[in-house]
């Protein structure tokens, strides 16, 4: 049996968890690998997976063997670990014991990295790294979005299920159902006249600046935030809490905060916006595969590290992009990301707004260019076999 | 043991068992604040080159060498010849010469590294300085130092340097980083 060991250390928010779940369920489901995720917090996973134990050392969810991993664990249990191939996140480290139990096993070991559309990734991607400590071989795996890369990860039915929910109203509407929206906001949700935009966003975020642009837009405009996204922004807009099913109209703009969903149903509600403002990495990635127009705010990094990653990435994206739309997404982008420069956000969106059009024909071309460089977990698995 | 991010060129690393010199390291930042370091290395005893990437806190086990003072002599390709007070001569393999050719002059003092008895690489000066031979003409009025131009000594090498230097000028320059320290007396 091909057995795979994922481990991810959870440092904020759910960016390293949601990359490693999703990379989890593609093997064990899409590529029949028997997978077990260690993972150092349950707490943050449980908002991902639903039903998770956060008290349980050890459970099985949808299949997947889940493990509370704490450096502290006893040597015997690392002594139970089994593995063809071991995949660390992020370069998270490992506790000497379990390195001695790799050092036994000697799996394919993969250090999976986080995605970028930088140049150097490339030159990186599939590199060797002799672990001092085990005398073994591990690999850097690199996502990214060019086939000099790993990719970025989907699953196999993912285009089937997507065009399903558009094509099926019933699907749409149990989906809608589920999120128990007030009736004005259902509503708002089938008007084709509300351009409808997902708003999924650091705490931090020039999201006041977008209310009161939007307020005094000329078009009708419904922003889903799911609850504890923004929350003070929220706040100040709704004149409340910020629960899920509180929603407020005020001028040209109805503000909806959705109940915060599984990582599962998460495309649910990509599918159901016109675009989507993102962050991190694995909503950034999905609002990719759905088509959308979308606007990254990227984790800021030390001395503004995450901006050139921000003008690697536009720069990839934008290459085939006419003029306007190019200028007004890049200016957008800019804004978004750089704190200093919100009073400039809703012009950036104005200018932005005529240009959705041509940046949905575009986001969906970029999809298919996606689409050739291979899913990741596929192309991992490649890379193991070629390695031997 | 280092980490990687300390590990510099010219330095030996035992990958695999094997002593490796460093010919050329990377850094790059990679997410979340933490760095990713690729690493060019070439065998000491095979002379086989590779290419590996390591986390920037990644640790290494370095490998201490012996070395000696001496100052260069002649080349005789593919060898640079260096040779000590006892006039004992050293020869370095060009390709194990990397960032110290920059800088190369007759007569300049080194550290020649040794490894197992054989001569590997050469550690310059933190420090050197050299003549400017061209630059394009001094900017009055910008004494700033802040606003950078292109100089070239007489190895070719090119070092960024301030608008008020001049060609001739004779100017200090950091070899761990290739970059201008300061303006010397002329």
């Amino acid at each position: 049996m091909r057995s795979a060991v994922l481990f991810c250390r959870v440092i904020d928010n759910f960016g390293d968890i949601g990359v490693c779940w999703r990379l989890a369920r593609l093997l064990q489901h899409a590529y029949g690998w028997q997978v077990s995720i260690w993972v150092d917090d349950l707490a943050s996973f449980a908002r991902l997976c639903p039903g998770l134990d956060v008290q349980a050392s050890h459970q099985a969810y949808e299949s997947i063997q889940v493990v509370h991993w704490c450096d502290q664990m006893p040597a015997a249990e690392w002594r139970q670990l089994q593995a063809n191939l071991l995949i660390e996140g992020f370069g998270c480290r490992l506790p000497d014991a379990a390195l001695e139990r790799i050092a036994q096993l000697r799996p394919h070991w993969i250090n999976l990295e986080y995605l970028s559309a930088e140049s150097w990734v490339e030159s990186c991607h599939g590199l060797r790294s002799p672990d001092a400590q085990t005398g073994l071989s591990k690999y850097f795996f690199f996502p990214g979005f060019s086939a000099k890369t790993g990719g970025v990860l989907y699953e196999p039915g993912l285009d089937a299920e997507r065009r399903a929910f558009r094509r099926q109203a019933a699907l749409r509407t149990q989906f809608v159902q589920s999120l128990h929206l007030p009736l004005p906001v259902q509503q708002a949700l089938d008007d084709p006249a509300y351009l409808k935009v997902l708003m999924f966003c650091y705490p931090q975020s020039g999201l006041s600046a977008l209310i009161q642009a939007w307020q005094e837009g000329a078009q009708e405009l419904l922003c889903l935030l799911p609850q504890g996204v923004a929350t003070a922004q929220a706040q100040a807009f709704l004149g409340g809490e910020a629960q899920a099913g509180a929603w407020r109209r005020q001028g040209n703009l109805t503000l909806a905060i959705l109940p915060f969903v599984p990582q599962a149903r998460f495309d649910r509600l990509l599918w159901l916006a016109d675009m989507a403002f993102v962050r991190g990495e694995d909503s950034f990635v999905r609002a990719q595969l759905a088509g959308l127009p979308l606007v990254w705010q990227i984790y800021p990094q030390e001395a503004d590290a995450h901006l050139e990653k921000l003008e690697a990435f536009m720069q990839a994206y934008l290459a085939r992009l006419q003029p306007p739309a190019a200028h007004a997404l890049q200016a957008l982008w800019q804004v978004w990301n750089q704190p200093e420069h919100y009073a400039g956000l809703g012009a950036a969106w104005r200018q932005l707004q005529a240009s959705l059009p041509q940046l949905h024909r575009h986001a969906l071309r970029w999809r298919q260019r996606l689409r050739r460089n291979g899913d990741l977990a596929g192309n991992l698995l490649q890379f193991i076999q070629k390695i031997g | 043991m280092k980490t990687a991010q300390e590990v510099r060129v010219g330095n030996v690393v035992m990958i695999d068992k094997q002593p490796m010199v460093v010919i050329k390291t990377e850094f790059s930042k990679s997410g979340r604040n933490s760095s990713v370091c690729k690493m060019k290395l070439k065998g000491l005893l095979t002379e086989s080159s590779t290419e590996t990437v390591f986390r920037a806190d990644d640790k290494l086990e370095t490998v201490m060498l012996d070395k000696k003072d001496a100052t260069y002599s002649y080349f005789a390709d593919p060898l640079y010849v260096f040779m000590d007070a006892d006039y004992n001569q050293y020869e370095v393999e060009k390709e194990n010469m990397i960032d110290a050719l920059n800088y190369l002059e007759d007569g300049m003092a080194v550290e020649v590294v040794f490894y197992n008895e054989k001569a590997i690489s050469v550690d310059l000066p933190t420090s050197v300085v050299r003549e400017i031979v061209y630059t394009e003409p001094a900017v009055k009025g910008d004494t700033s130092g802040k606003v950078l131009k292109p100089a070239k000594i007489a190895t070719g090498f090119e070092v960024a340097v301030p608008l008020f230097v001049e060609t001739g000028d004779k100017i200090e320059i950091d070899t761990r980083t290739g970059e201008y320290r300061s303006r010397a007396n002329k």
